[in-house]
């Protein structure tokens, strides 16, 4: 009697299962899903000969600054950018060493935004190719990376810089480059 | 037609992966005219961007996606297709710049072992109990003794009476 019961109840086991797998899958809908792509993470920084934006001189890796400093993937086109911008002339106002890749724009749009806004860079290299980007790993702007003295990369943010992403994530790394030596921060 | 478990739980999931398939499945955006020195270079153009997956964008493959880093990346792939590099080649400059996650098709490694290797070895494991629960089944018949014949013939050849037939329902 018990077994034919159960037999009965078979039938709705598929519908079960698939009911179960349904929820799973509508609640994971809720989570954001975003995978913050690494490869770079800890990689030597990429070679490159690039143009200075302010004075069109050529530069390339030995024009780097030699102690830890974050390199920030801006552009003028880039509405997120102009966001982090006050932020990121608060972090130079106290210290921190920004070097930008003015990615993807024009040179003269760039220096005009730099000189409405103010300029947070020791140095900014204009890759209007986008190819250090693509040697980077970076999907888009803005995106930083903190990189030690060594040159090697240490970190990469993706999206806006603000004082959360700095206390959370960049001064415990940069913290660690600069009092610890070199090491990983991830 | 019998609904049988399986064959509503098999219809159900091949309905599943044909939603995942038409969601990942690729809308050749409109490009700029490319030109290509062979068919043979087109193929592998259009191959790979359809197997390399947008990073700005979690789920669109290159082919199917507009956005800026992944026009740039198709482009990049058009470039290094007419230096003349291989599929492989290719798809270690994408994986060295942007991790496995570039890839639709993840390397094999111990990773990876579960994701490539759990499907196939669930569908063993199913056929094999399967087939032992057939066989376990087939087993258990055992042949009917003379006297079961006997009576099966005599309810068989008299079927006049209804009794007989009501009596073989009961037993069943």
């Amino acid at each position: 009697m018990s077994r034919m019961k159960r037999k009965q109840f078979l039938w709705l086991l598929p519908l079960v299962i698939f009911m179960g797998l349904a929820v799973v899958l509508w609640t994971r809908l809720g989570v954001d899903p975003k995978i913050v792509p690494q490869a770079t993470t800890d990689q030597i920084l990429p070679t490159f000969n690039l143009l200075n934006l302010t004075n069109g001189q050529l530069q390339t890796n030995a024009s780097l600054p030699t102690k830890p400093f974050i390199l920030n993937v801006w552009g003028s086109w880039c509405p997120t950018c102009a966001i982090e911008q006050p932020f990121l002339l608060k972090m130079q106002q106290q210290g921190v060493v920004l070097v930008g890749v003015n990615y993807k724009d024009q040179p003269a749009d760039a220096v005009a935004y730099l000189t409405q806004r103010g300029n947070p860079f020791v140095l900014n290299l204009q890759d209007s190719t986008g190819d250090l980007g693509i040697d980077l790993g970076v999907t888009g702007a803005p995106e930083s990376f903190v990189i030690d003295q060594d040159h090697r990369i240490r970190m990469h943010i993706l999206g806006e810089i603000n004082d959360e992403v700095w206390r959370t994530q960049l001064k415990p790394c940069l913290d660690r480059l600069i009092y610890k030596g070199a090491g990983q921060c991830v | 037609m019998r609904i049988t478990p399986a064959a509503l739980l098999l219809a159900m999931m091949s309905g599943l992966l044909s939603f995942g398939v038409n969601a990942s499945s690729p809308t050749q955006a409109a490009e700029a005219d490319l030109t290509f020195e062979s068919s043979a270079q087109e193929t592998q153009y259009r191959t790979l961007i359809d197997e390399f997956r947008c990073p700005k964008c979690q789920n669109a493959n290159l082919a199917g996606s507009d956005a800026p880093i992944a026009q740039d990346l198709k482009h990049k792939t058009y470039e290094l297709v007419k230096e003349g590099q291989s599929n492989d080649q290719i798809r270690q400059y994408m994986i060295t710049r942007y991790g496995d996650f570039i890839s639709y098709k993840p390397p094999i490694k111990s990773s990876t072992w579960l994701l490539w290797f759990a499907p196939p070895l669930t569908l063993f494991l199913a056929l094999m109990v399967w087939f032992l629960r057939v066989r376990r089944r087939t087993i258990t018949t055992a042949p009917l003794s003379s006297e079961e014949t006997w009576r099966l013939n005599q309810l068989l050849n008299d079927e006049s009476q209804p009794s007989a037939k009501q009596e073989l329902r009961d037993d069943r």
